[in-house]
């Protein structure tokens, strides 16, 4: 005959009391468990996610990449038209129009039937020195797009630069370190910087975008256009560029055409633009998951510690029930000589037990939920990854630690009872 | 002498008076002897018996049990003492209700280890004519089965004063009868009986009866006149 001799016997007899003490056991673990498998199951979830995220970014970047190269070889190509008196090879080692033409030239190809050249840009560049702040640019004066007037009016490729707005590149806004909406003066004349570029490359970095009326009017150069930039243009025969010298120079004889900004320059923007968009989603991807994982950490932080002390509470107030239910026996208990350690020992034997069970049963329920609704791929063998033995020795430690503490009163009460007066009353 | 009350006083409070339930009761006892004490509901009987079994502790006087105090000794030490020198038999019979007869009457092993314990558990067991009752538990019992249980119990560490109290107060005449030969045994063994009771056909069987009235023992002739009212 021993101390847990008489608390299993005991156990036994009050099955419900002992079952409902384990099922508030069994509840706190589950519960705690199942939270931290889930919250375990999320970030393995996010991870796998990203990867994956991360692949098709990947593959869609070389896609993209084919796509394009395919794309741009079909499709048409800029075309720049310069003044019959314009030193080309001057123009390819500066990147500077010298000389101009009549704004007039875009007016008349508009104006024309001619099928070749689409999105007319009239432009005047200068290279200038910045006034007021000292700075060497390019001077570019930009109207937008002239409408052509046999076409179905086609969506702007480029749009306009407003008067009184100023567009910097790269190295212009980084060197003066102007951004949007600072408000500057070029030449006396007051602008709002609207939009900063990022860098290309080119001479762009280096180029101040006005309205071309105001650079005319800047640069002297009232009715007067540097070059014509013509974007996507179609030809039907290999030899491109000659076509369109045809068609352009019936309409504007002695002009000059020259091919600008060659295709692997778009594809590589294109390319970079969609991979930053990727990049882009992914992070997005990234921050969302992140976003869900705390929102379930918060909901678990709340609910673990409020069903962990609900649980304490009830596991107390059954050992208190018990304790009320044995008044008598442990009455004849301490009669026959057991010490009040010993009455105290069965309760919290009884409770470590009831914990030890509790944690067990607990433990696997919890994390059986934690696979079922964890929802992780098969193939990563989610019951393998999900398990934790560290998890599951804490439970086996932390759940008979807390039943114990739950019970430690009505314990105490138990072995504080008076013998004298149970016995009396019994 | 085994046992010695002296001047033992013991009152409760009752609402806003107190109770004088044992008044001053002095009283010896020898080894050998069945000392029974035989009054009224409500006369004190079952406080005098807790007072001496060391359950409850007097508000005056000593009580001595082989010239020792239980009340100078810690719980604990006086929790080993009561499992060495002490059994007890109640008119509730008290078993533990999930234990089995054979554990019941092995539960003061709990305390005191002893050797041979399951042994002797079915000696008594055996003894008290319980052997085909072995692994029932107390319900599954009659109620003179259910006090010879305890009986065994009581008797299970070998103590040198067993404590009765009313312990024929729930059977019929076979079983009472016995109980009471079971207590006759003991003393005749060397073992002090102290038996409280109301019953006059239980108290017969013991070799010295005192009467006790409102926490007082009484003179033999107002005894007498107890028993005969």
């Amino acid at each position: 005959m021993s101390l847990f001799h008489l608390i299993i016997q005991e156990m036994q007899h009050r099955k419900l009391n002992f079952l409902l003490g384990l099922l508030s056991v069994v509840v706190a673990v589950a519960c705690l468990i199942a939270a931290l498998t889930l919250l375990q199951a999320d970030e393995i979830q996010t991870e796998l996610i990203l990867e994956k995220k991360s692949e098709e970014v990947k593959q869609a970047g070389a896609q993209l990449e084919d796509a394009m190269r395919k794309i741009t070889k079909g499709l048409g190509f800029n075309i720049l038209i310069l003044p019959a008196d314009e030193d080309l090879s001057e123009f390819h080692l500066t990147g500077i129009v010298e000389k101009s033409m009549p704004e007039e030239n875009v007016k008349k190809l508009a104006e024309s039937k001619i099928v070749t050249v689409n999105h007319l840009l009239p432009m005047v560049a200068k290279k200038v020195t910045w006034p007021e702040k000292d700075c060497e640019v390019i001077l570019t004066g930009t109207r937008g797009e002239v409408p052509q007037l046999h076409r179905a009016l086609k969506k702007p490729l480029q749009q306009q630069v407003p008067e009184g707005t100023m567009v910097l590149g790269y190295q212009i806004q980084k060197k003066l370190g102007l951004k949007s909406g600072d408000e500057v003066k070029l030449m006396g004349k007051p602008f709002k910087v609207t939009l900063t570029y990022p860098e290309r490359g080119n001479a762009d970095d280096s180029t101040v975008w006005i309205n071309l009326k105001q650079a005319q009017e800047l640069l002297g150069m009232q009715n007067l256009v540097n070059a014509i930039l013509a974007l996507e243009c179609n030809c039907a025969t290999e030899d491109r560029v000659a076509e369109i010298r045809k068609d352009v120079g019936e309409i504007l004889p002695g002009t000059q055409i020259i091919e600008r900004g060659p295709p692997a320059l778009a594809r590589a923007e294109a390319r970079n633009k969609a991979h930053a968009t990727a990049v882009a989603s992914l992070e997005q991807e990234k921050a969302n998951r992140i976003q869900l994982i705390e929102r379930h950490a918060d909901f678990a932080a709340v609910l673990v510690p409020l069903v962990v002390l609900g649980c304490g509470a009830w596991i107390g107030f059954l050992s208190l029930e018990n304790v009320r239910r044995r008044a008598t026996e442990i009455g004849i208990l301490r009669a026959i000589g057991l010490r009040s350690s010993q009455v105290f020992g069965i309760f919290i034997i009884k409770a470590v037990l009831i914990g030890l069970i509790g944690a067990l049963l607990g433990y696997f329920l919890g994390y059986g939920i934690g696979v079922a609704w964890g929802k992780l791929p098969e193939a990563i063998h989610p019951q393998e990854v999900l398990f934790s033995g560290r998890w599951l020795l804490l439970s086996l430690v932390f759940a008979p630690l807390l039943a114990s503490l739950a019970s430690w009163i009505p314990a105490l009460m138990a072995a504080r009872q008076d013998p004298a007066t149970i016995l009396q009353e019994g | 002498m085994l046992l010695e009350l002296k001047a033992i006083t013991k009152s409760f409070k009752s609402g806003s008076h107190r109770v004088q339930a044992v008044d001053g009761i002095s009283l010896s006892v020898d080894a050998g002897e069945f000392v029974a004490i035989q009054g009224p509901s409500g006369c004190g009987k079952s406080t005098l018996l807790l007072i001496v079994g060391g359950l409850l502790r007097p508000d005056a006087g000593q009580v001595l049990i082989e010239d020792t105090d239980p009340y100078v000794l810690s719980n604990d030490k006086r929790a080993r003492f009561r499992s060495t020198h002490l059994g007890f038999v109640f008119q509730q019979f008290h078993l533990v209700p999930y234990l089995s007869v054979l554990d019941n009457v092995l539960a003061p092993a709990l305390a005191t280890r002893l050797p041979e314990s399951r042994r002797r558990a079915e000696d008594l067991i055996e003894k008290f004519g319980l052997e085909q009752r072995l692994q029932h538990t107390p319900a599954e019992l009659s109620t003179g089965e259910k006090q010879r249980v305890a009986l065994a119990r009581a008797l299970f560490h070998s103590p040198k004063i067993l404590l009765a109290d009313e312990p024929t107060g729930n059977l019929d005449a076979e079983n009472s009868e016995i109980v009471l030969n079971v207590l006759s045994e003991f003393a005749g063994n060397g073992g002090c009986v102290l038996m409280v009771s109301h019953d006059d056909q239980a108290v017969q069987s013991a070799q010295r009866v005192l009467g006790i009235d409102a926490g007082r023992l009484l003179p033999r002739s107002e005894k007498e006149a107890l028993i005969n009212s």
